[in-house]
């Protein structure tokens, strides 16, 4: 807990910098909460909220507490977190049991044992707030001198966060290209398999295939690696 | 003009997809040259194995002393690319290690120069080369603080280029997926 907070600022930024290729995303966010906790004095636990495709969800968390209070808000559709992913700004609660700014989120919170938080949000340019960090205490107050060590962290995690999504982006568009190779290799070798047994040009192999694939109901890619497998279904 | 912290604070702000490599090693050696103190000039050549990946510069003057330790294949910068180890040039003047370099960088009116290893993965990925040429007053450069910068910039640059991996294989698959005529998948 006592570790010096230049050295935590420093290991922030490397994240920042340093595309963890062989990680995957939620596990870099996670780091990225796991620093929140060991570097701001108040925060017990701490979380990444990221919001894509018009949804919000809990993509890292230092602890279960964290993915039970987030929900508290979801379902809520009210709180800190989301005030902030929808404003851009920081939003802070010295004392949630004295806060009245979010009455549907604040009951359950406080029966989690949650006291104050404190929530920064994650942005890039104008890219708009991406994400949320979000921090959790059960002890103490987030004072204003945890909201500076907070503001010093935004910078740096919001980039850590953009960049380790941006490639986890590529990655998932590179899987979805290799798959459809894949699945055209099928298609092709299929469409050999019925140019050799019915002497027809490659057109008309496809066809075939896809008649084929109509009639049975059967995708396309499906029928393909059965004929590969099986060329003796064209038969039937 | 940023500060040193404020140098680093802003390499650790670069985002890594809005930009070719090329374009993120420029950032680089730009920061370089307005944040760490008796910085004149700074070249970087960014390494894919044996073959230079991106180069930049901030200045014609150090284009010119980048090129001229590659025409020479002597320098700081080389020596660095060698053995991966930090090589520092100062004076030029009392300075007789690199033969070659040496007289000729004195003669575009150099003072010192640094070869400092471009490390991120336990791999030696390219050389940050900071050039001085004040007439005088050349105190040196801080150590510590090029070390900190230079092995933030390794970070950087080793996630642009493994960006610019994804963007490649992309480009090459989907090229590969045209090439196959006759198909339509979505059935």
């Amino acid at each position: 807990m006592n570790e010096p907070r230049e050295a935590l600022e420093d290991e922030l930024s490397d994240l920042a910098g340093l595309l963890q290729t062989d990680e995957s995303l939620d596990a870099m966010l996670g780091h990225v909460a796991d620093i929140a906790v060991r570097a701001i004095p108040a925060c017990d636990a701490a979380g990444v909220t990221l919001f894509e495709h018009d949804k919000v969800t809990t993509a890292a968390a230092s602890g279960p507490l964290v993915q039970r209070v987030d929900n508290h808000q979801y379902s809520a559709d009210e709180g800190p977190c989301l005030e902030s992913l929808r404003t851009g700004e920081i939003r802070r609660s010295p004392s949630l049991a004295d806060d009245k700014r979010w009455p549907k989120f604040r009951g359950p919170t406080l029966d989690e044992g949650v006291v104050s938080c404190l929530s920064l949000p994650l942005v890039i340019g104008n890219h708009g707030t991406g994400g949320v960090l979000n921090l959790y205490s059960q002890n103490r107050p987030f004072e204003e001198a945890d909201e500076v060590i907070g503001r010093r962290f935004m910078p740096p995690a919001s980039v850590a966060v953009a960049n380790a999504r941006a490639y986890a982006k590529a990655q998932a568009v590179i899987e979805q290209l290799q798959e459809a190779l894949q699945s055209r290799d099928v298609i092709g070798q299929a469409k050999g398999i019925i140019q050799a047994r019915e002497r027809c040009s490659p057109d008309e192999a496809f066809e075939r295939l896809r008649d084929l694939s109509q009639h049975r109901n059967i995708k396309l890619r499906d029928l393909a690696k059965a004929v590969v497998d099986t060329p003796d279904i064209l038969d039937g | 003009m940023p500060s040193g912290e404020e140098g680093l604070a802003q390499l650790s702000e670069i985002l890594v997809f809005q930009q070719p490599l090329r374009g993120t090693a420029q950032d680089v050696v730009d920061l370089a040259r307005t944040s760490l103190g008796q910085c004149d000039g700074v070249g970087i050549q960014v390494l894919a194995g044996d073959i230079v990946d991106a180069r930049a510069t901030t200045d014609a003057r150090s284009f010119d002393l980048d090129t001229l330790q590659d025409e020479l294949d002597d320098g700081p910068c080389i020596e660095c690319l060698r053995d991966g180890e930090r090589h520092d040039l100062e004076p030029v003047t009392s300075d007789e290690r690199w033969p070659r370099f040496g007289p000729s960088a004195r003669r575009v009116g150099l003072i010192a120069c640094s070869a400092l290893p471009l490390v991120a993965h336990d791999e030696l990925i390219g050389v940050l080369n900071l050039y001085a040429w004040p007439a005088v007053g050349f105190a040196g450069w801080d150590r510590r603080q090029c070390g900190t910068f230079a092995h933030r910039a390794s970070n950087l640059l080793a996630s642009a280029q493994a960006y610019a991996r994804t963007q490649v294989l992309i480009a090459e698959l989907e090229g590969r997926l045209a090439a196959i005529p006759g198909t339509q998948i979505g059935n």
